[in-house]
């Protein structure tokens, strides 16, 4: 019979879930979040690459 | 920090890496100018050359139009600023080449390219490109602008443009300087630049209640007109109605567009049109020699012409000046 009380955990239940959350942790730069790309940033990475045609370069 | 001046309209934006110019879609990337909306159509539709408006070109022709965003003034009664008001990235775009648009031209059957709906002149790169290859597909190009730009691109852009409509929003400088953030004098060099440069040119001025509407500015815009341009350039007076920054004002009476058109023809100006208000005998074509009605228009539909493909009056001879054929 279990004589463990409702809601507690026993001593093993509590080192294996610590043990699974330091392995998480450690995982975690293998797995970086990827952040979404903005609108703005998406834009401009497909713009064309057609330089203006009426400009000049400023020195200084 | 490279920083580079954009030479392409009298606002000459200087800006330093990443900074954009005035009209949002030129940007310093790296120390080069780059044009954001190349190839980037925000409105492509196929309108009736009535429309633009054009009067005296190809009457009843379909005109394949398209716009980017941006625009290089910022005026507060702008009827297309959810385009020209804003940054490429925030209108829904299509990828469309130079040689795409002249496709859809010839497969929808279009005599002409319209640049129009925003401010052309901000996809110059763009336009110029597809004006160029819609000569070589025998497609003829409109442009449809506030004509705020430098010398030397119009002077480019005059060897591709068949015909323009040209806003002329006022006679004074202060009216362009506080309505539109821009200037008077680099649109009047514009027209008479096009003028001289043989694009057919008509004008449209938007009579807005109170700001441009008064008996003297009218006068004032058509004695330039026929001192700078001639009496043949045809003069469209357009109706304003609340948009934008000006929703407070009341559309224009159509008395008061009325009233400019008789100013004009009493200036001597040949073509003059009402736009903007369907019903009125304004928007058709009167021979200047003979007075008959040449061009009868129901809003841009055309239901009688009797200018020859030799663009003359059918009835007595006159020459009418335009494109006809």
């Amino acid at each position: 019979m279990d004589n463990k009380k409702a809601g507690s955990m026993t001593r093993r239940e509590v080192l294996v879930k610590a043990a699974v959350g330091v392995f998480g942790i450690l995982l975690l730069p293998f797995f970086p979040r990827v952040r979404k790309e903005t609108k703005r940033e998406e834009f401009l990475r497909n713009i064309s690459d057609v330089e203006a045609s009426h400009y000049k370069r400023l020195a200084g | 920090m490279s920083k580079v001046e954009c030479l392409l309209c009298p606002k000459r934006c200087e800006l330093v890496e990443g900074q954009r110019g005035d009209c949002k879609v030129r940007l310093n990337l790296e120390g080069k100018l780059k044009t954001l909306v190349y190839g980037k159509v925000c409105a492509a539709h196929i309108d009736p050359i009535e429309k633009k408006p054009l009067s005296h070109v190809l009457p009843s022709s379909r005109a394949f139009s398209i716009a980017t965003a941006g625009c290089n003034l910022h005026c507060k009664f702008c009827q297309n600023w959810q385009i020209s008001q804003r940054e490429a990235e925030e209108t829904e775009n299509h990828d469309l080449s130079p040689e795409d648009v002249v496709n859809l031209a010839r497969r929808n059957k279009c005599e002409t390219i319209a640049y129009t709906y925003s401010e052309p002149i901000v996809f110059y790169e763009y336009m110029v490109d597809t004006a160029r290859l819609a000569h070589q597909a025998g497609i003829r190009n409109v442009w449809v602008t506030a004509a705020f730009i430098e010398a030397k691109p119009l002077d480019e852009l005059c060897n591709l443009i068949d015909a323009a409509n040209i806003d002329l929003k006022s006679i004074r400088d202060e009216y362009y300087a506080d309505i539109c953030y821009g200037s008077l004098k680099p649109v009047q060099d514009a027209i008479v630049k096009a003028v001289k440069s043989g694009v057919w040119v008509e004008l449209t001025n938007l009579i807005v209640p109170t700001l441009n509407d008064s008996d003297e500015d009218i006068t004032d815009l058509c004695r330039w007109i026929v001192g700078n341009v001639g009496v043949d350039v045809p003069l469209h007076f357009s109706r304003f109605h609340p948009m934008y920054q000006l929703e407070n004002l009341p559309a224009t009476p159509v008395g008061t567009l009325i009233r400019a058109r008789e100013i004009a023809v009493a200036e001597s100006i040949n073509y003059v049109y009402i736009g903007n208000v369907p019903g009125t005998e304004a928007g058709n074509t009167y021979c200047p020699n003979c007075k008959s009605l040449i061009i009868e228009r129901q809003g841009y539909y055309v239901a009688l012409n009797r200018v020859g493909q030799d663009g003359r009056c059918n009835l007595c001879g006159h020459k009418i000046p335009g494109i006809w054929k």
